[in-house]
């Protein structure tokens, strides 16, 4: 192969390759965050107290 | 309606909409169209007709689709309409149902082949019969007849429509989500296999004339002269349009499915880089390095000079594989194995539009809505088998899978930008998105991809024989314009047809079939229009 054809095969190859891989990364990445199970039962996660300002509360935090 | 059906997992859908788009084209059609057109240099206006055309045209689809879902529509009549309230827009969407459902009928026959193809492979019937013989007998071809009745080939068309329906039937998650979690990892595996094996060949190894990398340098060897060629910027346009399946209205169909909030913008770009790996990478390497490697650089020019792959992949490739002993057999049943997976996660996308069409508008139960599906794609595809050599299938290519497209993607960007208007349409697109979409595609989707599809649609429309420049030259001597035979205006007109007529020796001609397969897929399309009014009728006069 000729060096022009080098030089255009690894570029093209680190380009497409690259944004390929960002891309699909970061699909993947998304994906498993929003697939991860939250800790508890169903029943404790409904129990628990929701947002940050209640829970602190609870515990004698002053606001 | 029907009940709201959503993806089961994001990468189904990622690999779902990434197997919509890699098709037969990735393999067949991208390498000779590189090798054919500025080699390595082809690849500067492929990228750039990506990135202005090809994304925009993949974030806009992906728009329309998840806002028409909202109001529980999934094919492109409904998902226009709730664009404007102009009441041509859901005319503009049968478009959207009549490149699916007929680009189906041809495609589902070329599936049927590369599956027919695996069998043969690990059957052994190509060390006993040449392809170049084989195939001509199992299409049914004969000397002078314009039609073909291949007994072999029907079944395995009726096979493949068949599968295909079952899949459509089992739904979105337990179907097509479900094949393209199989199709696409096993089809990056089989080309990779392929990839490598084929590469490492070396001068010696039994029946290996050439170097597999003197195929290699013919595709990547850039002659920047090309460059400036419109037919090298048209063609890296064109190849762009088909490989990213936009403009079908099968990528609207599946972003319907979407949640509201769900992200497009990410997926999007996701599932076309991942088209884009496929096609330039694995697509890039297979078929034309292993076939120089056998055949020797001339006879590969010869056959890819038409920037078609097709002849190599069908006809040439089987013989080359007897060359890898043991492995031979299951070399062709790969090859032909990744083509189908490619062919069948293309061809899902197509049947499921048509599907959800019936479901929505006519509230046609989901077996009864696959079960008219496939019996429209068997007397759709019937005519492209028993028409075959008369052209009948060239010219479901053509209107359907060529024009077409190019005619509706041009409707929709301007429909998008023009009539929904891009503050809605940006807002639609960067709604929940996982990416940051550059702010200048803003005016990309508005002002320049509109212009890129409209040259690829001139071009189409006025394609000379011959270069540009000596077309326009002979234009303003005064010669006229020499139309290319396989441009719209040509094919309209009959250029080159010096002795066009319907029958020859009271035996009907080619020319026959293909005015009759045109007013077929007229009478298709005015049909479709037709089952679209009668729906929106039939809502208006149920609406309280």
């Amino acid at each position: 192969m000729t060096r022009a054809a080098w030089i255009m095969l690894a570029t093209t190859w680190a380009v497409v390759a690259a944004m390929t891989a960002r891309t699909f990364l970061r699909v993947l990445r998304r994906s498993a965050a929003s697939e991860e199970p939250r800790p508890g039962t169903d029943a404790e996660r409904r129990d628990r107290p929701r947002g940050g300002f209640r829970g602190a509360r609870d515990r004698g935090v002053p606001r | 309606m029907s009940q709201p059906a959503h993806w089961g997992s994001r990468i189904g859908l990622v690999l779902a909409m990434a197997g919509n788009a890699v098709g037969l084209g990735n393999f067949l059609r991208f390498p000779a169209q590189a090798a054919a057109n500025g080699g390595g240099a082809f690849l500067i206006p492929y990228l750039v007709s990506f990135v202005l055309m090809g994304l925009p045209l993949l974030w806009v689809e992906w728009a329309i689709g998840r806002h028409g879902g909202q109001y529980g529509h999934h094919s492109t009549p409904g998902l226009l309409d709730r664009l404007g309230r102009q009441w041509w827009l859901k005319y503009v969407g049968v478009l959207g149902l009549f490149t699916n459902l007929t680009v189906a009928a041809y495609y589902c026959y070329i599936e049927s082949w590369t599956l027919a193809y695996v069998w043969h492979s690990l059957t052994g019937t190509f060390r006993e019969h040449a392809p170049t013989e084989f195939f001509p007998a199992y299409l049914g071809i004969t000397e002078g007849s314009v039609v073909a009745w291949p007994a072999q080939a029907v079944f395995w068309f009726v096979f493949t429509v068949a599968l295909n329906a079952w899949l459509l039937s089992r739904g979105l998650e337990r179907g097509i989500e479900l094949a393209a979690k199989i199709g696409m990892p096993l089809l990056l595996a089989f080309a990779a296999l392929l990839a490598v094996r084929g590469l490492l060949l070396e001068p010696g190894d039994p029946g290996v004339v050439e170097s597999p990398l003197t195929g290699l340098n013919f595709v990547w060897e850039p002659r920047l002269s090309g460059l400036a060629s419109p037919t090298t910027w048209l063609a890296a346009a064109g190849q762009i349009f088909f490989t990213l399946s936009v403009g079908m209205g099968s990528i609207h169909c599946y972003a319907a499915y979407l949640r509201r909030n769900q992200d497009i913008a990410l997926n999007a770009a996701s599932a076309g880089w991942l088209n884009e790996f496929v096609e330039v990478v694995l697509g890039g390497s297979l078929l034309i390095p292993i076939a120089t490697a056998y055949l020797g650089l001339q006879a590969v020019q010869a056959a890819t000079a038409g920037g078609s792959g097709f002849e190599l992949g069908f006809l040439t490739l089987p013989t080359l594989f007897a060359n890898w002993g043991a492995f031979a057999p299951v070399a062709g049943a790969l090859w032909f194995g990744l083509l189908f997976f490619a062919g069948i996660t293309s061809s899902l996308a197509m049947g499921q539009p048509i599907v959800a069409f019936l479901e929505d508008e006519l509230e046609v139960p989901k077996r009864r809505a696959v079960a008219a599906w496939g019996g429209a794609t068997l007397a759709l595809g019937a005519v492209c088998v028993c028409l075959y050599p008369g052209g009948a299938f060239d010219e479901f290519d053509f209107w359907s899978g060529t024009v077409a497209l190019v005619v509706f993607a041009l409707g929709e960007i301007l429909i998008f930008g023009w009539i929904f208007g891009m503050d809605r349409g940006w807002v639609e697109i960067t709604r929940g998105a996982d990416l940051a979409v550059p702010a200048a595609f803003r005016w990309i989707i508005k002002y320049v991809t509109p212009v890129f599809i409209a040259a690829v649609l001139l071009g189409a429309l006025v394609q000379p024989a011959g270069e540009w420049s000596d077309a326009l030259g002979q234009l303003l001597r005064g010669g006229g314009w020499p139309w290319s035979p396989a441009s719209v205006a040509g094919k309209v007109l009959h250029a080159g047809d010096a002795d066009y007529r319907w029958f020859a020796d009271g035996r009907p001609t080619a020319d026959l079939v293909q005015d009759a397969t045109r007013t077929l897929l007229l009478a298709v399309f005015l049909g479709l229009g037709g089952l679209v009014r009668y729906a929106w009728r039939r809502r208006m006069q149920e609406a309280p």
